[in-house]
């Protein structure tokens, strides 16, 4: 079996058998399912139960309520309101009796004045300043009624005066902008994938550390030459990266499919069979690029410290995307996420962005696929040049002029 | 490249790492079956001479033939190298990484397995194959390496330091195994501290120091070239007073007689003749390795 086969199945098993790789990959979807799937379901279920047996209790209570009205105005309640909801008594003796008579918890005395006034008087048999509150809404609903003359579409358009359409000027733009979720799910996709690149990339940086932590670099590029190492963990803890990628959009799957049904824009815009193919295609990229970055780190420096501090710098610009998230979500197609989708360090957090908000032109996805290609390509032609036995064994500190000094080396 | 049958063949290398030179015009070779010493100080070039040897530097001059030609892939899965700083995989089981060694040096499975299964009898280890390298001793975790090293039934086997974190039980097994070896035609470079072990084991040695070699040869012959001005000299009855002698020190009811410039080994024998002593054994004396050691390191 070929050297790269060997390190790919060792990198790969020993990875996925790692309890931390297990928990990232299973345990925190199913944290995930638990938290934002199963219990709010079982809440959004208690809460429907909760609210019929509020509702039959408020209609319980509305009909405990009653009023005077020495100002003529309340000719009629309407009509979507319960009579027993709402008694009229003909003078305040007779509403005081039914009140100490428990008949109702509350009456309203509306003054001769109070066209002119607005005062209203609610006489309670005891106060609950909580329960008050959502009790002035049935006196409330007749006094309007009365007020605009009985008429129930005026009331219907008074209490809800703006039904806002919005039209984009751009014509694919995937999402209403009014709508909160059009910024949460963008940002959480791309969150996901900044953390699902760089995790994956990171273990590369953490393998190449661990081989020179345990020793082992001198026997294994004896063993095997260092470009099949390389390309052996890289395709093997790319695997394990794509495994707990391909998971953690499974259950965003399950996720959506378990409460796309409460909500009615993930109902209208699901996880397309397209943008799982885009994503797992940009991952692949993006993972390769940056993999063979951490390689090189990996390379170069002699302990985790320092190859801590120096994968910094590279994570610098995949945070560009997410620093810019609300311009790109909002202008998908605008040229900033133009140029940070095209450009290789950036683009493949910024095109799930831009995929997840808007649709994007097809040229510019193989373009950018394209892009990346190009550059893992020419990355990983240096990362050879860097990923040899005398530098993996040389326990130097990084300096750029040691970096320019192995990339000019000849091969 | 012109290689001999010799398993090893260093022929005029040198390699600089920026302004130090860590080897110059270093030249030996190693036979086949042969227990070859390398001996220097620290930091005398050991380490980046194994490495020459197995590809991991190349040279900035000079040839490098192993196993009768340059060092290939196919070469180097005949090598065995068991280097100084060593290590195995922490978190994993033995039996796990010593089958992945095995494999890299592309040995199939099942052979991989039974041979396993034979060294870690040998090497009383059978029990500890499932469990991770950081549960055992740094004793164990030297034998496991030792087995690493074997298991691919090496042609040439390069080992830094072999002894080192072993009791003399353990060591006297490797030394029986290293020897067992080197007769069924295994080459062996033993680099090594440990001066009685060289004694003991090699036949041929190369001490380098400051990057060039400055003993190479038959360890005998060695001996011989750097012996000084003095003999050995057992009788069973008390040793007459011998002129010539500037020191005497009795040494394992032996004495190692000092003579002065002007007095032979055959002059001091001569003499005890002549005073009737009970001559049981009467020898050049040849410097022990490691007074060979430190005399030309001085230099």
């Amino acid at each position: 079996m070929s050297n790269i086969l060997l390190v790919l199945r060792h990198e790969f098993t020993t990875t996925i058998q790692r309890q931390s790789f297990v928990f990232a990959s299973i345990g925190m979807p199913l944290l995930a399912l638990l938290l934002f799937g199963i219990l709010p379901a079982i809440g959004s279920r208690s809460a429907a139960a909760a609210e019929n047996s509020s509702e039959s209790s408020v209609m319980v209570e509305k009909r405990k309520e009653g009023f005077v009205d020495a100002s003529g105005l309340v000719k009629k309640l309407p009509g979507s309101m319960p009579p027993e909801a709402l008694q009229r008594y003909p003078d305040e003796a007779s509403a005081q009796q039914a009140l100490q008579s428990s008949q109702i918890d509350v009456y309203y005395l509306i003054p001769a004045d109070y066209l002119k006034s607005g005062s209203i008087i609610a006489v309670w048999r005891d106060f609950n300043p909580i329960a008050a509150f959502g009790r002035t809404q049935t006196i409330q609903q007749a006094l309007q009624f009365n007020l605009l003359n009985g008429d129930d579409r005026l009331v219907a358009q008074i209490n809800n005066p703006l039904k806002l359409q919005t039209t984009l000027l751009e014509a694919d733009a995937r999402y209403d902008p009014d709508n909160p979720l059009t910024f949460f799910l963008p940002y959480t996709a791309t969150l996901l994938f900044y953390i699902a690149i760089l995790t994956s990339a990171s273990l590369l940086l953490s393998s190449v550390n661990k081989d020179r932590e345990n020793r082992m670099l001198e026997v294994l590029v004896v063993s095997s030459k260092p470009h099949e190492l390389l390309a052996g963990k890289i395709l093997g803890l790319g695997a394990a990266g794509l495994i707990q990628t391909a998971i953690w959009l499974g259950a965003a799957f399950i996720l959506v499919r378990l409460r796309g049904q409460d909500i009615p824009f993930l109902k209208e815009h699901p996880i397309t069979l397209e943008l799982l193919v885009a994503g797992l295609l940009f991952f692949t990229l993006g993972y390769a690029l940056y993999a063979s970055l951490m390689a090189s780190i990996g390379a170069l420096v002699p302990n985790m410290r320092e190859a801590s501090q120096l994968s910094f710098f590279l994570v610098v610009p995949m945070l560009l995307p997410l620093l810019l998230i609300n311009l790109i979500i909002r202008e998908p197609n605008g040229s900033v996420a133009i140029i940070l989708s095209l450009f290789p360090l950036t683009s493949p957090v910024t095109m799930i962005a831009r995929l997840v908000s808007a649709s994007v032109p097809i040229w510019q996805m193989v373009f950018s696929a394209a892009l990346l290609v190009g550059s893992t390509y020419l990355v990983l032609r240096a990362v050879a040049r860097v990923f040899r036995a005398q530098v993996l064994l040389s326990g130097q500190s990084f300096s750029l002029k040691r970096f320019w000094r192995v990339l000019s080396q000849p091969e | 490249m012109n290689c001999s049958n010799s398993a090893v063949e260093v022929s005029h290398i040198y390699k600089s790492f920026g302004d130090t030179r860590a080897v110059q015009d270093v030249s030996f070779s190693v036979n086949p079956g042969e227990i070859f010493g390398l001996l220097g100080p620290n930091g005398a070039g050991k380490t980046t001479t194994l490495r020459l040897i197995l590809d991991i530097y190349r040279p900035d001059q000079g040839q490098v033939c192993v196993l009768g030609g340059a060092i290939d892939e196919h070469r180097k899965n005949h090598i065995g190298y068991l280097p100084e700083e060593r290590g195995l995989y922490q978190d994993l089981s033995l039996e796990r990484v010593l089958l992945y060694m095995a494999a890299l040096k592309g040995v199939p499975k099942s052979q991989a397995s039974q041979r396993l299964a034979e060294y870690l009898d040998f090497f009383e280890l059978t029990q500890y194959k499932k469990k991770k390298v950081k549960e055992m001793s740094k004793g164990m975790q030297q034998k496991a390496q030792i087995i690493a090293t074997l298991l691919h039934k090496p042609d040439l086997i390069i080992v830094d330091e072999p002894f080192s974190a072993l009791d003399p039980v353990n060591t006297q097994m490797v030394k029986s195994l290293l020897v067992d070896l080197s007769r069924q035609g295994v080459a062996i470079i033993m680099s090594t501290h440990m001066m009685q072990q060289i004694e003991e084991l090699c036949s041929r040695i190369v001490l380098i120091n400051h990057g060039q070699v400055i003993l190479y040869g038959e360890l005998a012959e060695i001996r011989r070239q750097h012996k000084g001005h003095a003999v050995l000299v057992r009788t069973t009855n008390p040793l007459p007073d011998l002129s010539g002698v500037t020191s005497c020190t009795s040494h394992n009811a032996a004495f190692h007689i000092e003579l002065d410039d002007v007095t032979t080994p055959q002059m001091v024998l001569n003499q005890l003749v002549l005073s009737g002593a009970e001559v049981e054994q009467f020898e050049i004396a040849l410097p022990a390795l490691e007074e060979i050691f430190l005399r030309v390191v001085k230099v």
